[in-house]
């Protein structure tokens, strides 16, 4: 595949704040790309430099191989959804979707035609002569794509456009997102901190964390195999363990938990010093048949149950007071332990994984 | 329909104040207006039968007053244009500015606070030090002094409404920074052009004491009204005031037909 987009090395910074540090990323021409982290984690900088709207004090950005760092937007073969939209208000829905090919001097007939086209892509048509401040939500964010589209970028660029909408429109516009994707053939690159979007957009997403990506890969490999803590915490994986101890036994690193042993799954090398937080998915753990005198020797102790719908929320404790969080099918409510009761757990294959606490 | 959160008593008490306020402001010119139309030389209120348009005649041949108001409305439209014009370039230097924006604004503003006199006083020793002649052009130098920072705040707050992002997306859509300023800018702050016109035009139409110092042969219109009051006034001068008066009326009325014009056509 050919690399739509580099980033060489790319620093932003502010004073003495590093907004961005030394990052570098290929982008494949055609991937959906999404940039996850919490706020000011430089993913939005990241995207303002990829567009052109802010200059790096480091580094180089190519399109295609070109090098475009000094280009300004306007220069840039990218188009940009930005987090307000940023319609312009004085303007109906057609003229702001024709803004661009007015610019660019494109003949009336075919502006005329290509914006028909637009509105007709996103579901808007006939929209043409609608007062943009009138429009409801997700109209408005079909109206700010179909401007970006209308200019056929190569790359569009999405910074958190769905800030704002309720969840069911959210999930609407998601799966918009998904089909102008496959129909352009554009590459996208979207910018959220919301982990549901990005698992199910993305064929790539990368975490940030203080200007730096902390991960790059496809969506299930974060779920699989989150590199750190923070990535694992990120992906929703609320239950991490601190070990009392860890220590590498017959090759596999084992954590004790009070008067508990656990062998992680993974290979971590165990660097001493450093500390180690185990991360188990509460859908990876299980109660051991025959309660506390099961085959093996994870005991915890019932803290809470909670009815959750689907399923029960189960808080139980280790014998030095970590807290662990599993859930357990309402199928099987006859089973449910009771609260103080001991309980033998097991887990999962594939967990739990061993990660450096970050 | 609004949802009502006071009382009736609260909201009658309410509606007399604005009348009572209202009956302060127009009051006074109205007063002017109705004594204008007195036959009489003294001013007073006319009964129906002493109604008469005798002063108003009388006005078209006061050459002298007609002229100073012709200079004044030459000096106000020439303010008026130059303030504005510079008012929107130094409200839009103040958008792009990040780090010294408060100290731009207060060197702006900044003549606002001179008093009129002082500006005159200095503005016609330096033009005389200069060989410069008085005339209109002069009073417009001094006019903007007091005229622009009026028109500057006026135009910074419709500044407010072009959000950075409108000119990202403008941008971003290949517009150049002429094209952004064109199609983007000027639209949205046209209110504020407008009004920061109407506002620098009617304070050098009022303006006397820069006036005073740098007026050339032609007196404007506010020095030729004191030049009356001092030699007793003669009833012409309520004419001229009235007829302003329904001037500005007639103003208003024909704004608000254009504007609600406007509104019909867009709902």
């Amino acid at each position: 595949m050919a690399i739509a987009i580099e980033l060489q090395n790319i620093t932003r910074a502010y004073g003495t704040v590093n907004a961005l540090d030394n990052v570098s990323l290929k982008i494949e021409a055609g991937e959906f790309f999404t940039l996850l982290g919490p706020s000011g984690s430089g993913k939005s900088t990241l995207l303002k430099i990829i567009g052109g709207f802010e200059e790096p004090t480091g580094g180089s950005v190519l399109f295609n191989g070109e090098d475009v760092t000094s280009l300004s937007a306007n220069q840039r073969p990218s188009n940009t959804v930005f987090q307000d939209l940023a319609l312009f208000p004085h303007m109906s829905v057609g003229q702001n979707v024709a803004y661009g090919l007015q610019i660019q001097r494109v003949p009336k007939s075919e502006i005329v035609e290509r914006v028909i086209d637009a509105l007709d892509l996103v579901g808007l048509s006939g929209f043409e002569d609608r007062n943009v401040n009138l429009l409801s939500g997700g109209q408005r964010q079909r109206v700010a794509l179909a401007r970006s589209l209308i200019m056929e970028p190569g790359v569009l660029l999405l910074d958190e456009p769905l800030t704002g909408l309720d969840e069911q429109l959210r999930q609407q516009m998601r799966d918009e997102f998904g089909y102008l994707h496959e129909k352009t053939g554009a590459t996208f690159i979207l910018v959220t901190h919301n982990q549901d979007e990005a698992l199910s957009l993305s064929n790539r997403m990368a975490i940030m964390k203080g200007g730096q990506l902390v991960q790059v890969d496809p969506p299930t490999t974060f779920f699989e195999h989150p590199k750190n803590s923070f990535v694992a915490g990120f992906m929703g994986m609320d239950c991490l363990i601190k070990p009392d101890r860890v220590s590498m036994e017959n090759g596999s690193p084992v954590a004790t938990v009070g008067d508990t042993r656990i062998t992680a799954v993974n290979n971590a090398e165990i660097v001493p010093g450093r500390d180690y937080v185990l991360a188990i998915r509460p859908d990876q753990i299980r109660f051991e048949a025959g309660g506390a005198s099961g085959p093996t020797s994870i005991k915890v102790t019932v803290k809470t149950i909670r009815y959750r719908g689907l399923f029960y929320d189960i808080h139980a404790e280790f014998s030095n007071g970590e807290q662990l969080l599993m859930t357990h099918p309402v199928e099987g409510a006859g089973n449910l332990p009771a609260t103080g009761e001991v309980v033998n757990i097991s887990f999962s294959p594939g967990a739990p994984l061993i990660l450096l606490q970050e | 329909m609004v949802d009502q959160f006071e009382g009736p008593i609260v909201r009658l008490g309410a509606r007399i104040a604005v009348v009572v306020a209202l009956m302060i402001i127009y009051l006074p010119p109205l007063y002017l207006l109705a004594i204008s139309f007195n036959e009489g030389l003294q001013p007073a209120i006319p009964s129906l039968d002493q109604v008469s348009i005798k002063w108003y005649l009388a006005l078209a041949e006061e050459n002298k007053l007609l002229a100073a108001l012709g200079e004044s409305l030459l000096v106000a439209t020439v303010t008026a244009v130059i303030a504005t014009t510079i008012a929107f370039f130094s409200a839009l230097a103040y958008m792009e500015m990040s780090e010294h924006r408060s100290g731009w604004f207060m060197f702006v503003i900044f003549s606002m606070f001179v008093p009129g006199v002082i500006q005159g006083l200095s503005l016609s020793v330096i033009f005389t030090k200069l060989g410069i002649p008085s005339f209109w052009a002069t009073v417009v130098a001094g006019h903007l002094l007091w005229a622009m920072p009026f028109a500057f705040t006026v135009i910074l707050t419709m500044l407010a409404v072009v959000k950075r992002s409108y000119l990202m997306a403008a941008a971003d859509l290949g517009a150049s920074w002429g094209r952004r300023l064109w199609d983007i800018t000027l639209p949205l702050v046209r209110p504020g052009l407008i009004g920061g016109f109407i506002f620098s035009f009617l304070l050098s139409l009022n303006e006397y004491n820069r006036a005073f110092y740098l007026v050339g042969r032609q007196n404007t219109w506010p020095l030729d009204m004191f030049g009356k009051m001092n030699s007793g006034a003669s009833p012409t001068i309520y004419a001229l005031s009235g007829s302003i008066l329904i001037a500005s009326f007639l103003a208003v009325v024909l704004c608000l037909l254009l504007t609600w014009k406007r509104v019909v056509k867009t709902s």
